[in-house]
This record gives structure tokens, C-alpha cells and sequence, in this order.
């Protein structure tokens, strides 16, 4: 387990960020792309392990793991967003992010850094972007010279929620 | 004195938890009561006026009245005010002056109501304030309207009681002067007595004459003053916690550097500990620590700084008070020298200026102002006395309170809490509410119903920091018809001389006569544990007890016998009331001989967040688990260390080298040549390598104790772990009673306003279940209970026309059933008409009509689970809007329980929930099913059995075996879930002759669940799924294996229903496809699904369990919500 950053020192970071006007971001690859998740919802990354899959869920639901005995749910963000899945390399990573009080853990491609992007910086997004809808986004964020999508990662799980109600209501 | 209440803040905040601990028992109380009085009422003819069940209204005053008593010791003004109008509407009733209608019990509901909300105010700042006004008028008018305004014209005497008091006061001027020359007397001779180093304890002044409250404080001792006996454990140790952490504080600050802060520091901590001791009725610490008050406070007026000698004084009162708060809290027996640090501190005390003496003077003659006003004219005693039930007798009690004293509402409040211990309080003023309100409060008018004789009386009101009790009896008590037995300062002094003396002068004696005091005691009462001291008292001087009967002074009866009555009432149950121990004990170590101890320990309790209960729970799940990984680990080291077999070999190894060698040998002899030579010198370094090896075995067995060893450790880890877990799941097991408790007037409000009648039956009550798991089942059964008695119940004319009687009844159980808590909920009504269900599911398209023409009932019940599902035809305000029932499901799945539902028509319905025993741990199956492994809970297992493949057969496209004579049908799980990938060790099913079932199975219906390996059975800690995920049809949550990775535990009762579902799915169209299919089999495939399908009839269970269910079998549901 490589538990990188703790939400202490993260919450930290955040507060020194916010006093500059400018906010902390984890991120991430994912199928070419570079992703940005706001540091506060990131609880750690840690590397793959073995996941337990479990019946009636969606595709994207990978199964469940043991984080030092809380069992969360690993969702595969490429097939939660769509694109094709990827085999496992050296570089795949779960973050486990906080949530809407939950705690889940997503895999991405890998995990490049964390880096501080001042509210300048943030433009707001297109319709879609990578496929992506405009429902899952925050803004593009324009670094020296590359482009990173900052993620909702709130309004994924709140989908995620939608679905379960669905599902129930398709169980019965 | 300072008035400033500041020890309110730390000592009643800590006291609030407790408070409402409490509050939540009397009010369960209050509501109990109310539903027998409520059911009593109803059955009152139309506008009867009958008095009803005395007990039971006592009861609920005492109820309202300890509330009203708590309250106002934590100022809690809105519901002391509640709290005591509602004990003017008990009052009034139990003397007959009210006569309790339907529209008044509804009255005492909402208060009742109206007070959980302001006690839930407290816990949860956060909701809204309650008014209580409305409720407080009511009850006003009600009691107005039927002329029960006892409490107004009690407060009307009490003004003229006063006024009367001051005509007369000019007339006892004279006596109060007399009486302050009498008290420097008695002063006098206290003095000598405490210089006196006798063994004269406590208590052998304590009851005697000489010892009168009326001295100034200075000079008063420990001796009037008895400790409460019956102070409820949890505030004592309270109290115990509290007093300590003072004591520290006084030694550290008397310790420390003295600056003018010190004084006023010293100061507040004595204040703390004298309100702390005070508000229990601990009254002889408290009066030590107003004593070291007093001292600090002329200190502190006069600016001066703290004396040594004042220091060390302080010091010797913290170590008795230390000493004091130790033998509490073992509740052993132990006389404390609060004498002897009097003593001290008044020594240290006389060395300090003179200001002493004149507020002893000022506070001489205030007392003496105070005995002018003491009197009663015999008219208003007439008065008071009119008041009064007939044949009523007891007495007219004046309690006079010292001048100055703080707190004097509290203490009133003590003194009426007093009287209605031992009678019935008909008159007071002022009025109990106005004593907060009371200027110069002191003195109280109380006139008391009571068997008890009015001196017995008079020395139970005699509290700390009350200087005098005036009693005049009236009715026709037994034997001494006395008039006013006003101060005979005369006789007092005369008394207190004479027993001063004959104490002082013959202390042998009184150990002398010990015994025989003690066996007139033991003659006269029964349960008297300790030697009361007036009896040696009596039994010593018997010629001064005559006079001293006539005093005020407590209990100083005429004969011995009368003073041991005394002293069992005073101390009603020492063997049962543990804190009521501790004070009994310390007058039994100051009278009794030793052996007569007879001394309990209180049971110290402790308040525990239960968010740490939660986290204690957590670790020792932890603890199982990593338990089960040594297991595994000591297990598996084991395998590895076969050396027996090993060690063999390399001894075969060696001997075939041995015979190599010698054949070596030989044949280099007979041919010699370098080739052999060589070959030699190989087989004997590989001998010299056996040899090593073999020593390395050797070794190995070394480490194989030490493996043996580590099975032990583990062995006696498995046994701490799980005594662990039991403690710490015993800790969190409540009752469910009181949860059930609440429902009643669930059902009592539904039914109000309509015709219905229904009466709830509880049984099961003392069932246990994890507390959390209480807090969480409120909502879900609230639900069902409604449910039940909004739809299940019918009219009274239709239950009447269905030949069933017009009174419902809905049944609460609650038992224990293998690991899991099976709750009931039962009702007798109408039951769920399928046909209802199945059209309303059709038109709310859950199911298609032709699924809903091949469900069975039981299938189509399972229906109202859904969201938004309810059969009502109106919503009323109670239910059928179809979210309940919803609620109801996901809420005990979230528990890890299920709950079903069976139902006949018009014969009534049954829930039953099943929950596990803990949240936590699951005894459980743990198999190998398509490469993932599988928790089932081991109480749904039925068997396990191995069939041959051969002996399977086909109905209906569903594989069955048959299971000693029964035939099982078979599922796979593959077939029931629906999976998002493959397993991930790419399994294949191993190609073998047999298959495993596991039989699962849940009330009757079974199915064998194929598997394709068994692990073995393991305890695991649930983890719940939703907490971080949601809950997956067949899946009840998660566990953590040994090795660290994630298997999902068997909802048993899901895979039934989903097991059932698939079946019919796939037998009818088994029927559609195959019409060859041989007669039999298709019949013989009905029937079992049939049996699969039909619910068992949920009755013949609970008679089973010993439930004592009233309803009988005639269930029936009712859906909606």
C-alpha cells in the first residue's frame, strides 16, 4: 500500500491553498488524458490489490477491497466514463476519494502529481470534452502546456446513486 | 454568604446526562399509567364521576413529582412548572376533587408529550422550543372548572398563616430573647464536649435533644445532621467523581503560593462540594464545607490573607472530607472525624479578629427575630387542618430555615420531597412553585397526612440549614395527643444539659448499655440493621427524655422501642438500597458493635459515549479477524513441518549410502583405479551432507514445538478475542421493552378520533438487543404498528360482521431465535387481499398482468415492499401514502435482517423481522462457489451432502436431488446473479462424479446451493455495504477473510425468493416447451413449487418460541403506508 498524502496534510495544503485564491489538485491519466480532482476529496492512492466483484451491479463497479478493514467499492473510471477497459499495467492506481460521506475508491491510469492551479487559471467547460458530458465537469484547467479536465467527481457518485434507485425499482 | 450559584455550572451539567437517563424512565412511567387510566376512563359510563385507582395515580404523581424535584435542581424552569401542574392534576384526582374524564387523561397525554419534547430539547438543542404555555393554562382551567384550586387556596393560608404569625410575634420577643441565652448555654457545653476527647460518636449525639438546630453556625457540630439515605447510586458517584476532583483542587490551591486569590478560590471549591453534597442530601460533608465557607468568607470580607493555622485547619477538613468520600465510595462503614476538623478550623478560627463575634451576635439575634415569627395560631392551624381529608391524621409542620441560607428553595424542595416520603402533603406554603419566587423565604407551612407520629415527622424535615421544626398533630394519631410543641428553649437547654453531662461523665456506660438498647430494638422492628442512638441516649438518661420529648429536637421518643421504629423507617431497606448503605453504616460504625456490618458497595456505573462502544466493537472485530488469519497461519506451518516423513527418507538416504559405500570399498579393493577412488570420496561427502541435513531435521523438530507452541497462543488468543467481543456485546445489550413501551401510545393515538378500537399486546420485553440496533428499529416499527392499526384493524362493525370481536388487537413479540432476534408484529384485522395487491401492481406496472396471473400470494405480498406501493384507497394522515413500508425494508437491511410478511384474508397479518443477534459478528459457512468465496450464515445452513451427478434429475428444466428422501431442487449461483465479469482466476467447474450442496434453507423452504469447494466455518465482522456502496439484492454486506481480501456474505432469505422467482419463470415455460414431460413429474413439480412458494404459516412459531402471542393464527396483512 502506498498511501501517498494523508487528509490531514491535505486539508492543510487546501487551507494555505484557498488563503492564495488558488486551489490544490490531484492529477491523474486516463485513456490520454489528464484529469484533475480537487486534493480535499482525495483520501490516499493506493496501488491495485485484489478485488472481490459482486453480483447485480453495474459494469463499472469493480468490486469491493479491504482498506484497512473498511470494505469500499472500486468503481473502473474508464468504464464508468465510457472507454474501452485497460489491463492492469504498473502505473494503474486506486484513489480513494470521499464523497458525499462515502468513501470509494476509483481506478485510474496513473497518477501523475499534485499541483496548485490559481482560479485564473480555470475555464469553464465545453459541452463535452473526451466524451464526456458537461454534467461530470468542472472546468478545464490551462496549464504551461497542456490542458486538465477537472472532474466532478461528486456529480459521478450522485449519478451513481440515481442508478441505484433505478435498479431497484428494475429488481422488483 | 456569597448567593452566586456558580457551582450550578460544573456539578448540574454533569448531572444532566443523569437527568435525563432518568427523565426517560419516569416518563415511560407516566405513559404506562396513562394507558391503564386511559383504558379505565373509557370504560366509565358517560360523564362518571368515579374516584379511580389510588396506587395508580400515586403512582404518577410520585412520577411527575421526581421529575418536578430533578428539574428544579437543575433549573430547569419550563418543565418544573409542567411537571408540577401536571402533579396538582394527580393530586387533585387522588383526593377526589377531580374526576378524571377522557378529555383530561388526553390532557395528561400531552403533557406528558409536551415534556419528552422539552427533555428532547435538552439532549438536541437543535429543535424547536416547546410551548408550554397552552398546556400549563389548560391544566389551570381544569382544574379550576372543578374547583380543585387546592394550590391557590393553599397559598391564600399561607398568607394568613403569616399574617397571624406576625400579630403573635410581639409576644414571642420575649421568649426569643430567653431562648438566645439558653443557646450560648447549650454553646457552652457543645464546646466542652468537643474539647472533650471522649469516644462519643456522632450519632450518639445525633439524635439527642441537646443538639438542636437554633445554634449559630459557628459552634454547631455534625450532630443533627444524618446524611440522606436514599440517594440513588448513579448520582452518588457522580457526586464520589466530582467531590474528588474539589478535594484535589482544595489541597493543590492550599498547597500552592497564597495571594489574594486563594481565599476566593478555596472559597468557590467549598461552595461546589457543599452544593454538590447538599443536592444529594449528603448533608454532613455539606455542612463541613459550609463551615470552611464561613471561615473563608470572613477572610475574604475582612481582606485578610489566608493564616497558616487557617490553612492547616482546611487541610485537616479536606483530608476528612477525602476520608468521607472514600468510605462512599467503598461503601464501607467508617465514622469520619468531621468533629475533629471542625474542631480545628474553629480553633484556627478563634485566633482571628473579632468580626466573628459580632456576626456571631448579628446572626444570634436574627435567629431570635426568626423564633418570634415561628408561631401558628391555633386558627390557622384549624385551618390547615380542614384541609385535609377526613379521618386524615398527621400534622402541621412549620420548618424554619436558618437565616441567610442559600438556597433555601432547593432546601424546600428537600423538605417537601421529605414529607412526601412518609405522607401525604395536603397543604404548603408557600406554594411549591412560588419557592424559587419567595422573598425572604423562611419559613414553610406544610401540613402532612401520615400515620407517622408528628416528632418522627419533625426529625425527618430536620434537614441541614433548617433551624427549627415546629409540628402540631391533629386527626387522631395513636397515643400522644400533644398541642403545639413550640421551642420549650426551657426544656431544650435542660435537656441538652443533662445529656452533655451524662455523656461527658459516663461514656462507659453508654457502651454498656449499648446492648441492651440494641435488643429492645431488635425486639420492636424487624429490619433495624443498625443501633439507633437515641435509643442509647434514651436508655442512659431516661429521666431527661421526658422533657426533651417535648422539643423539637429529632426523634427523642420515650422509650427506647419507639426511638428503634424510628430508626427502621428512617433506614427502610439497608440490605436493598446500596447508597442508602453508606449512611446507614455510618451511624452503624458509630453506635454498633462491628460485626453487625452489613454493607453493600455501590455499583458504580460509568457513562460511556456510544460512539466509543461503536469503536471498541469495530477493534474487536478486528481482533477476530486477525485471530482467524493466526489460526490460519499456525495451520499452515503446521502442514509444512511434516518432518516425520521427511527425517525417514534421509534415514533410507543414509543407509543406501552406507551400503554404496561398502560396495565401493570392496570393489576398489578387488580392482582399485582412480575412477572408484574417486567415486568413494563422493558418496562420503554425500554421507557427510546426509548427516548435515540430518542435523538441520533435528533442529526442525525444535522449531516444531515451537509451532505447537504458537497453536497454544493462538488458542488462548482465540479465547481472549472472543471474550472480548462477548463483554464488549454484552455492554451494548439493552431491553427492547421500552422501545415497545413506546408504541402503545402510537396505537392509543391512532385509534383516537376514530371508532376503531385496537389495543397493542406486548410480550418479549425483556428480549436484548444491541443498543444500536434499538435506536435503529424505532422508525421501521413505528411504521408497521401503524400500518397495522391504520389498515390492518378493521371498524368495529365490520371486525363485529366478520364474526370477530369489535376490540383488535395488534401483537408486539420480540424473541431470540438460534443468532437471530425475531420480532412480530401481529395483527388480527383484514388482512392483504392479493387480488388488491395484484391489480394495483399491474396498474402501477411492477409486473405485466401475465406475471401477476402466475404469481402466488406470497409473491404478489412481497410486492408492497415496493417504493411508493400502497393499497390504501385515501391517504389518511397516518398512512397510505407507500413510503412506509419501503422505509420498513431498507431500514432492516441495512441492520442485516429481513423482514417478511404473510397474510390471510380477513384473518389478519403477520410481519416478521429477523435481525441478527449483533451488528457485527456472524457465525458463518465459508464455500467456494465459482471461484469466489462465500460467507453463508451458519444458521441458514441446513446439511451439507455430496451427490452423485448421476442421481440428479431434471423437472421441469430445474435439477433436483434427492436429500434422504426429500428432493431438494438444486440452484447454481451463477444462474440467480448476474455477474459484470468473470471470476478472476478464470475458474472452471472441476469435472467430477459428484457435486456439494449446501442445503440453505429458512423456516421450511430449502434449496441446495451447489459449491464447488468448503473453506470451513468462521466467525466474521459484517461489514455493512451501504456505508460506503448500497445494499445488492442476495448479498447481506461484506466480511473481511483471514488473508485480508473481501468475501461476500449470503442473504439466505433473498436467494430463497430469488431462487423461487427463477423457478417459475423457468418451469412454466418448462411446461410451455416440453409438453412430453411424463404426467407425474409435472405433478410432482407443482407440488414442490407449491411447497417452495406457500409461506408456512408463521403462527405454529411463535407458540414454538414460547411467545405469548394472544392473537391466534388468523393473521393478516395489511399493506401500504
Amino acid at each position: 500500500m502506498s498511501a501517498t498524502m494523508t487528509k490531514a496534510t491535505a486539508a492543510q495544503e487546501q487551507w494555505q491553498g484557498e488563503a492564495k485564491g488558488s486551489m490544490q489538485l490531484v492529477s491523474f491519466q486516463l485513456a490520454q488524458e489528464e484529469y484533475g480532482i480537487e486534493i480535499t476529496k482525495v483520501q490516499e492512492i493506493i496501488l491495485m490489490g485484489e478485488i472481490t466483484r459482486v453480483p447485480q451491479t453495474p459494469q463499472y463497479i469493480k468490486g469491493l477491497i479491504n482498506l484497512r478493514s473498511t470494505v469500499i467499492p472500486i468503481v473502473d473510471l474508464r468504464l464508468r466514463f465510457g472507454l474501452p477497459e485497460q489491463k492492469r499495467t504498473d502505473e494503474t492506481r486506486i484513489m480513494v476519494i470521499n464523497v458525499a460521506g462515502k468513501t470509494i475508491g476509483i481506478i485510474v491510469d496513473a497518477v501523475s502529481e499534485v499541483l496548485r492551479i490559481s482560479q485564473e487559471q480555470i475555464a469553464p467547460p465545453p459541452p463535452t470534452v473526451a466524451g464526456l458530458g458537461e454534467e461530470y465537469l468542472i472546468g478545464l484547467a490551462k496549464l504551461e502546456n497542456r490542458l486538465l479536465i477537472l472532474l466532478d467527481i461528486d456529480g459521478i457518485l450522485a449519478e451513481q446513486e440515481l442508478e441505484k434507485a433505478e435498479e431497484i425499482a428494475a429488481n422488483a | 454568604m456569597s448567593q452566586d450559584l456558580g457551582f450550578q455550572d460544573d456539578f448540574l451539567e454533569s448531572m444532566l446526562g443523569d437527568f435525563l437517563d432518568e427523565s426517560d424512565g419516569l416518563l415511560e412511567q407516566l405513559n404506562e399509567n396513562l394507558f391503564v387510566l386511559d383504558d379505565w376512563v373509557k370504560a366509565l359510563p358517560e360523564g362518571a364521576n368515579e374516584a379511580c385507582d389510588a396506587d395508580l395515580i400515586n403512582e404518577m404523581f410520585r412520577a411527575a413529582h421526581s421529575l418536578k424535584g430533578l428539574s428544579a435542581m437543575l433549573r430547569l424552569d419550563d418543565i418544573n412548572l409542567l411537571t408540577h401542574k401536571m402533579e396538582n392534576v394527580f393530586d387533585a384526582v387522588r383526593h377526589n376533587e377531580l374526576f378524571l374524564q377522557v378529555d383530561s387523561v388526553d390532557l395528561v397525554f400531552r403533557s406528558v408529550d409536551c415534556l419528552g419534547l422539552m427533555i428532547g430539547r435538552l439532549r438536541d438543542p437543535s429543535q424547536p422550543e416547546v410551548q408550554t404555555d397552552g398546556i400549563t393554562a389548560e391544566i389551570q382551567n381544569l382544574l379550576e372548572s372543578n374547583g380543585a384550586q387546592k394550590e391557590i387556596q393553599s397559598q391564600a393560608d399561607a398568607e394568613q398563616v403569616f399574617e397571624d404569625a406576625q400579630s403573635s410575634a410581639d409576644e414571642t420577643q420575649d421568649a426569643a430573647s430567653q431562648a438566645e441565652n439558653t443557646l450560648d448555654e447549650i454553646n457552652e457545653h457543645v464546646e466542652q464536649l468537643q474539647a472533650e476527647p471522649t469516644n462519643m460518636t456522632d450519632s450518639a449525639v445525633a439524635n439527642s435533644p441537646e443538639a438542636p438546630k437554633p445554634v449559630e453556625p459557628q459552634v454547631d457540630h455534625f450532630a443533627g445532621i444524618i446524611d440522606e439515605t436514599d440517594i440513588p447510586a448513579n448520582y452518588l458517584s457522580i457526586f464520589i467523581d466530582e467531590c474528588e476532583q474539589s478535594l484535589d483542587d482544595l489541597s493543590d490551591v492550599l498547597l500552592a503560593a497564597k495571594d489574594e486569590k486563594t481565599v476566593e478560590n478555596l472559597m468557590i471549591t467549598c461552595h461546589k462540594i457543599k452544593g454538590g453534597a447538599a443536592s444529594l442530601g449528603l448533608n454532613r460533608p455539606a455542612k463541613l464545607a459550609h463551615l470552611m465557607e464561613d471561615v473563608l468568607q470572613e477572610l475574604l470580607q475582612a481582606k485578610a490573607d489566608l493564616p497558616e493555622a487557617v490553612a492547616d485547619a482546611l487541610l485537616t477538613c479536606t483530608d476528612a472530607l477525602r476520608t468521607y468520600v472514600e468510605t462512599l465510595k467503598s461503601g464501607d462503614a467508617n465514622s469520619e472525624a468531621f468533629d475533629q476538623a471542625y474542631q480545628a478550623l474553629v480553633r484556627a478560627r478563634t485566633t482571628q479578629d473579632e468580626a466573628a463575634d459580632e456576626t456571631q451576635e448579628a446572626t444570634a439575634s436574627a435567629e431570635a427575630q426568626e423564633s418570634a415569627d415561628d408561631t401558628l395560631s391555633e386558627d390557622d392551624i384549624a385551618r390547615i387542618v380542614e384541609l385535609a381529608a377526613e379521618d386524615a391524621c398527621g400534622f402541621v409542620a412549620q420548618v424554619i430555615f436558618e437565616p441567610e441560607l442559600p438556597l433555601v428553595e432547593l432546601k424546600a424542595t428537600l423538605v417537601v420531597e421529605r414529607v412526601n416520603s412518609f405522607g401525604h402533603m395536603f397543604h404548603c406554603a408557600p406554594a411549591e412553585i412560588d419557592f424559587e419566587t419567595e422573598a425572604d423565604f423562611t419559613t414553610l407551612t406544610i401540613g402532612v397526612a401520615t400515620e407517622l407520629a408528628p416528632e418522627e415527622g419533625a426529625a425527618k424535615l430536620n434537614l441541614e440549614g433548617v433551624s427549627r421544626v415546629n409540628v402540631i398533630p391533629f386527626g387522631a394519631p395513636a397515643e400522644e395527643q400533644q398541642t403545639e410543641e413550640t421551642v420549650d428553649t426551657e426544656a431544650t437547654q435542660e435537656a441538652a444539659l443533662a445529656t452533655a453531662d451524662a455523656t461527658q461523665a459516663t461514656p462507659p456506660e453508654i457502651q454498656q448499655n449499648k446492648p441492651t438498647a440494641e435488643s429492645a430494638a431488635a425486639n420492636t422492628t424487624q429490619t433495624s440493621t443498625t443501633q439507633t442512638p437515641t435509643a442509647q441516649t434514651a436508655t442512659t438518661t431516661p429521666e431527661k427524655t421526658t422533657s426533651a420529648a417535648t422539643s423539637p429536637a429529632p426523634a427523642a421518643n420515650t422509650t427506647p422501642a419507639a426511638a428503634a421504629t424510628d430508626s427502621s423507617t428512617a433506614n427502610p431497606t439497608p440490605a436493598t438500597n446500596a447508597p442508602a448503605n453508606n449512611s446507614a453504616a455510618q451511624i452503624e460504625a458509630n453506635s454498633a458493635p462491628p460485626q453487625k456490618r452489613n454493607v453493600a458497595k455501590p455499583a458504580e456505573t460509568l457513562r460511556v459515549d456510544i460512539d466509543r462502544l461503536d469503536q471498541l466493537m469495530n477493534l474487536a472485530g478486528q481482533l477476530v479477524i486477525n485471530k482467524a488469519r493466526f489460526v490460519q497461519i499456525s495451520e499452515g506451518l503446521r502442514h509444512l513441518l511434516q518432518i516425520k516423513s521427511l527425517s525417514q527418507s534421509v534415514g533410507g538416504a543414509m543407509g543406501l549410502l552406507e551400503r554404496i559405500n561398502g560396495d565401493l570399498d570392496s570393489a576398489s579393493d578387488q580392482s582399485g583405479g582412480v575412477w572408484m577412488e574417486s567415486m568413494a570420496n563422493h558418496s562420503r561427502q554425500l554421507r557427510d551432507d546426509l548427516e548435515s541435513i540430518e542435523r538441520e531435521i533435528q533442529k526442525l523438530s525444535g522449531v516444531r514445538g515451537l509451532v505447537s507452541d504458537l497453536s497454544e497462543a493462538v488458542h488462548q488468543l482465540d479465547r481472549a478475542a472472543d471474550g472480548i467481543q462477548k463483554s464488549v456485546m454484552d455492554t451494548r445489550m439493552v431491553p427492547i421493552g421500552p422501545l415497545f413501551g413506546r408504541f402503545k401510545r402510537v396505537a392509543r393515538d391512532l385509534t383516537r378520533g376514530t371508532d376503531k378500537q385496537v389495543s397493542l399486546e406486548i410480550s418479549g420485553e425483556k428480549t436484548e438487543l444491541d443498543k444500536r440496533m434499538i435506536d435503529e428499529l424505532g422508525d421501521p416499527l413505528i411504521h408497521m404498528v401503524r400500518n397495522s392499526c391504520d389498515h390492518g384493524i378493521e371498524s368495529p362493525a365490520d371486525r363485529i360482521a366478520a364474526g370477530k370481536p369489535a376490540h383488535g388487537t395488534v401483537n408486539l413479540d420480540a424473541f431470540h431465535r438460534g443468532n437471530r432476534i425475531v420480532i412480530k408484529i401481529t395483527d388480527d384485522g383484514k388482512g392483504i387481499d392479493p387480488a388488491k395487491v395484484r391489480d394495483k401492481a399491474i396498474s402501477r406496472g411492477l409486473v405485466t398482468e401475465a406475471d401477476a396471473e402466475r404469481m402466488t400470494n406470497q409473491q404478489i405480498f412481497q410486492l408492497i415492499w415496493e417504493p411508493g406501493f400502497s393499497t390504501a384507497e385515501k391517504v389518511t394522515e397516518v398512512s397510505g401514502r407507500g413510503m412506509g413500508m419501503d422505509i420498513v425494508r431498507s431500514k432492516i437491511e441495512e441492520l442485516n435482517g429481513t423482514v417478511d410478511l404473510d397474510s390471510v384474508p380477513g384473518k389478519g397479518t403477520v410481519f416478521t423481522i429477523r435481525l441478527p443477534l449483533t451488528m457485527a459478528i456472524l457465525p458463518t459457512l465459508l464455500c467456494r462457489i465459482n471461484g469466489d468465496v462465500f460467507a453463508i450464515p451458519v444458521e441458514s445452513v441446513i446439511e451439507i451432502v455430496r451427490v452423485e451427478k448421476a442421481e440428479l434429475s431434471t423437472v421441469r428444466g430445474m435439477q433436483t436431488a434427492t436429500v434422504r428422501g426429500r428432493v431438494v431442487s438444486i440452484i447454481a449461483l451463477a444462474d440467480l446473479f448476474t455477474w459484470n465479469r468473470p471470476p478472476v482466476d478464470d475458474f472452471v467447474e472441476p469435472d467430477t462424479d459428484d457435486v456439494t450442496l449446501v442445503v440453505i434453507g429458512i423456516d421450511d423452504r430449502e434449496v441446495g446451493l451447489l459449491v464447488h469447494g468448503l473453506i470451513g466455518e468462521e466467525d466474521i465482522v459484517i461489514k455493512s455495504m451501504s456505508e460506503n456502496y448500497r445494499n445488492v439484492e442476495g448479498i447481506a454486506g461484506a466480511s473481511i477473510l483471514g488473508d485480508g481480501r473481501v468475501s461476500l456474505i449470503l442473504d439466505v432469505a433473498t436467494v430463497l425468493q430469488m431462487s423461487c422467482r427463477m423457478r417459475s419463470t423457468t418451469s412454466i415455460e418448462a411446461e410451455v416447451t416440453t409438453d412430453a414431460e411424463n404426467e407425474t413429474t409435472v405433478e410432482l413439480a407443482e407440488e414442490r413449487i407449491a411447497e417452495d412458494s406457500i409461506i408456512e404459516a408463521p403462527i405454529a412459531e411463535d407458540s414454538a418460541t414460547g411467545g405469548t402471542n394472544a392473537i391466534d393464527p388468523e393473521m393478516t396483512p395489511t399493506c401500504s403506508a
